[in-house]
């Protein structure tokens, strides 16, 4: 039941609305003109708009830019020898379902197989507790994590699914990373791809910005410093389908959506990488998959290598010991007060 | 397309979009001149993409998810978002109301904000706002969905994946 003092509801068009009338943010277009022409004349030295210049990075002001190109290249070096981003402290990581694919001639194993060992693999998982980390980037320096925690990790229609997301954010640049806000939702699983479900949900909202004044997730406040607990209908977690789940990624290179491109090792673990390239109005990002070459079961993926934001997903499998359940667990800090709740 | 006549051409529809993804004029101006004098220098190669348009939007994009501007924590004017504190101002009062919201929204993580501005604004899928970002599409749904349950916002029609999967056989 909705409480006295809680806002309603907005709309999507209520959204649409108030974009439409941030309009009035949008700058003189004679002022950046100006300013444009201004600043391509003293990068270019005198000329004019027409005269093209290799492009070159602007100015000392932003001195780590010059290690992005290399960063770039060396993407894939690094990605070999740059420590994986495992839960630590969080539990054994499942060693999977050995198997040996079909090899193909050039001595990698087809797309169709992969796929169909990965399909295997993921079926074997289905019980296990799925930890995902996904690693957004901004020119080659992590903005912001989410660490989700879900168990089953493909849960099927009545089954109870407990889920847990960490969210990290560093704004401005020089400050650490910090952990920002954490969701505990508990729900049956509903039939379809309903928008919303009904469950029990814990909030912990961290004071982590000056600016911050508290976390809010669906109909619920909850202050920066507090924690609160609710239990209504929420908006569902996991709607329509989730493409980072084993088994839709197993599909995706079963369908020829992604080439087997080579073997090597990840972490020391044999692995098998695969690539993509979407389809869309913009330029092209390349996505790069790394998949356990004995388990089958995915490692991790760098979407947008090279580009000025990206981001990294990687996976892990965790057993549903007592110890890694009690990681679906909302921590709430010493001292941190209830602050409401239904 | 010269760059002269993709700024003559498009320039009112890139401003526009900077005000509405920042919600700060004098912020959006300079990220549309660095966008612009950078663009500018590499122009040849953008000119010959399907839509430059859309590689420069990407530009302003990038360029606004770098926190590389400390100030850019962004509250426009206009009455803030007491998330613990008594009811929004009376619903009949639009303005007050569009005003929380976007103050609401300002608040968001930036790729957050960034999703709903592209789809919301510029009305593209999922799939090519994860183009922009350079993540998965479930991500951007992620995003999103984050966003929407922050700014108290209902979905209207029913949850829909930005990609098809064709089942085998």
């Amino acid at each position: 039941m909705r409480g006295v003092h809680e806002p309603p509801m907005r709309s999507e068009d209520d959204l649409r609305a108030v974009l439409m009338e941030m309009e009035r943010y949008a700058p003189d277009s004679g002022t950046v003109l100006h300013a444009v022409r201004e600043g391509i004349g003293r990068r270019r030295g005198p000329g004019s708009l027409r005269i093209p210049a290799p492009w070159r990075p602007r100015s000392p002001r932003f001195p780590w830019l010059a290690g992005v190109a290399v960063s770039a290249a060396l993407a894939g070096l690094v990605i070999a020898l740059v420590p994986g981003i495992l839960p630590a402290g969080h539990g054994p990581a499942r060693a999977g379902h050995p198997s040996a694919p079909p090899v193909a001639r050039s001595g990698l194993p087809s797309a169709a197989s992969m796929g169909r060992a990965m399909l295997t693999a993921a079926d074997g998982v289905n019980g296990d507790i799925l930890y995902t980390k996904q690693t957004g980037f901004s020119h080659g320096v992590v903005v912001d994590t989410y660490q989700d925690w879900s168990w089953p990790a493909q849960p099927v229609t009545g089954q109870p699914e407990r889920t847990l997301e960490v969210f990290s954010e560093r704004d401005p640049a020089s400050a650490p990373l910090r952990l920002t806000e954490t969701d505990e939702f508990n729900y049956i699983v509903p039939p379809g791809d309903p928008n919303y479900v009904k469950g029990h949900l814990t909030v912990v909202c961290y004071p982590t910005l000056g600016s911050k004044e508290g976390c809010g997730y669906g109909n619920t406040s909850t202050p920066a410093g507090t924690y609160s607990t609710w239990d209504r209908q929420f908006m569902n977690p996991n709607p329509g389908l989730n493409d980072l789940l084993p088994g839709a990624l197993a599909k995706e290179i079963t369908n020829g959506l992604w080439q087997v491109t080579r073997q090597g090792r990840y972490e020391g673990q044999p692995a098998i990488e695969l690539t993509q390239t979407p389809k869309g109005i913009y330029r092209p990002l390349p996505v790069v998959l790394w998949v356990n070459a004995h388990t089958h079961l995915p490692l991790r993926m760098l979407w947008g290598r090279g580009a000025s934001s990206s981001t990294v997903v990687s996976w892990s499998f965790l057993r549903p010991t007592e110890a890694n359940q009690a990681l679906l667990n909302a921590r709430i800090p010493a001292g941190y007060p209830h602050t409401g709740g239904s | 397309m010269t760059f002269e006549e993709f700024v003559t051409a498009r320039l009112p529809a890139v401003l526009r979009f900077a005000g509405v993804l920042t919600g700060d004029r004098g912020l959006a101006e300079d990220l549309v001149q660095d966008v612009l004098i950078r663009a500018s220098s590499r122009w040849q190669a953008i000119a010959r993409l399907d839509r430059p348009e859309a590689y420069v939007r990407k530009m302003v994009v990038n360029e606004f998810l770098s926190w590389r501007r400390r100030s850019w924590r962004l509250v426009p004017a206009g009455a803030g978002g007491d998330l613990s504190g008594p009811p929004l101002p009376d619903p009949a009062d639009e303005h007050a109301e569009r005003d929380a919201m976007a103050a609401e929204l300002a608040k968001l993580p930036r790729r957050q904000r960034t999703v709903l501005v592209l789809r919301y604004y510029e009305g593209l899928s999922d799939l090519d706002i994860a183009a922009v970002l350079g993540c998965r599409p479930s991500t951007v749904r992620g995003y999103a969905s984050r966003a929407m349950a922050a700014l108290r916002i209902e979905m209207a029609g029913p949850a829909r994946p930005s990609v098809v999967i064709k089942e085998e056989g």
